[in-house]
């Protein structure tokens, strides 16, 4: 999770609005558990404010998920809307990196004035993030030793399937 | 309630579900496509918030996550 690295991207483009979607709880645990009441939720929500120190704006999806449901379900994508709602920006994973760079060059370009030789274009592509397995774990823990335990019986389905 | 809010993570994957979401995302919604709407509760307001009320003037960057 980058979102810390967002908060400072936020800071400096504040040409842009930045939310963050509080969704369900990706490994709940003992200590952060699933959500059973949309209070569950909004807790969890403070409690991710509190310590992970989220400075953007959180929004929090309501309890069945509509929103998440409507973007794909994924973890932790990123989406930018441009200007009179259309998409601009997809990532099926967050790279604050990659989401800075990407404004940058689509600001400066809409920004240009009519004329001067510049027009919008389509692309995909796939890239590399940075992982931090460490700091991913003590998230894991900090939602409690079952979420650890999961996880790792989880990645062993995973690799049973390939 | 459905299964949306898994308990476990280890029998959300069992169950298939995470590899269906992942296997369907990249048909999904593409850059050029109108934006379905995100609806929420702002946090620190407890004030009801629907982002095309923002997209309307400005880009808007939104950060899908919870703890983890």
């Amino acid at each position: 999770m980058e979102g810390p690295l967002l908060d400072d991207a936020a800071t400096r483009h504040p040409e842009v609005a930045w939310y963050f979607l509080y969704t369900r709880e990706a490994h709940p645990g003992e200590h952060v558990a699933h959500h059973r009441t949309f209070d569950d939720k909004l807790a969890n929500a403070r409690l991710l404010r509190d310590e992970v120190g989220i400075r953007r704006p959180i929004l929090v999806d309501d309890l069945e998920g509509t929103a998440h449901h409507a973007y794909g379900l994924l973890p932790n994508m990123t989406w930018v809307i441009g200007r009179g709602g259309r998409i601009i920006y997809r990532a099926d994973w967050t790279s604050a990196a990659n989401v800075e760079a990407f404004l940058t060059r689509y600001e400066a370009g809409r920004r240009r004035p009519p004329g001067q030789g510049i027009s919008p274009y389509l692309s995909e592509q796939i890239e590399y993030r940075d992982q931090d397995r460490g700091a991913f774990d003590d998230r894991l823990r900090r939602n409690g030793p079952r979420a650890y335990d999961e996880f790792l019986r989880a990645e062993r389905i995973q690799a049973e399937r390939e | 309630m459905s299964d949306y809010n898994y308990p476990t993570f280890d029998g959300y994957v069992a169950s298939g579900a995470e590899e269906r979401e992942f296997a369907r995302w990249p048909d999904l919604l593409h850059a050029g496509k109108p934006a379905p709407e995100i609806a929420g509760t702002v946090l620190d307001t407890d004030e009801p918030l629907a982002l095309s009320s923002r997209w309307k003037r400005r880009t808007v960057v939104v950060e899908f996550g919870s703890f983890t």
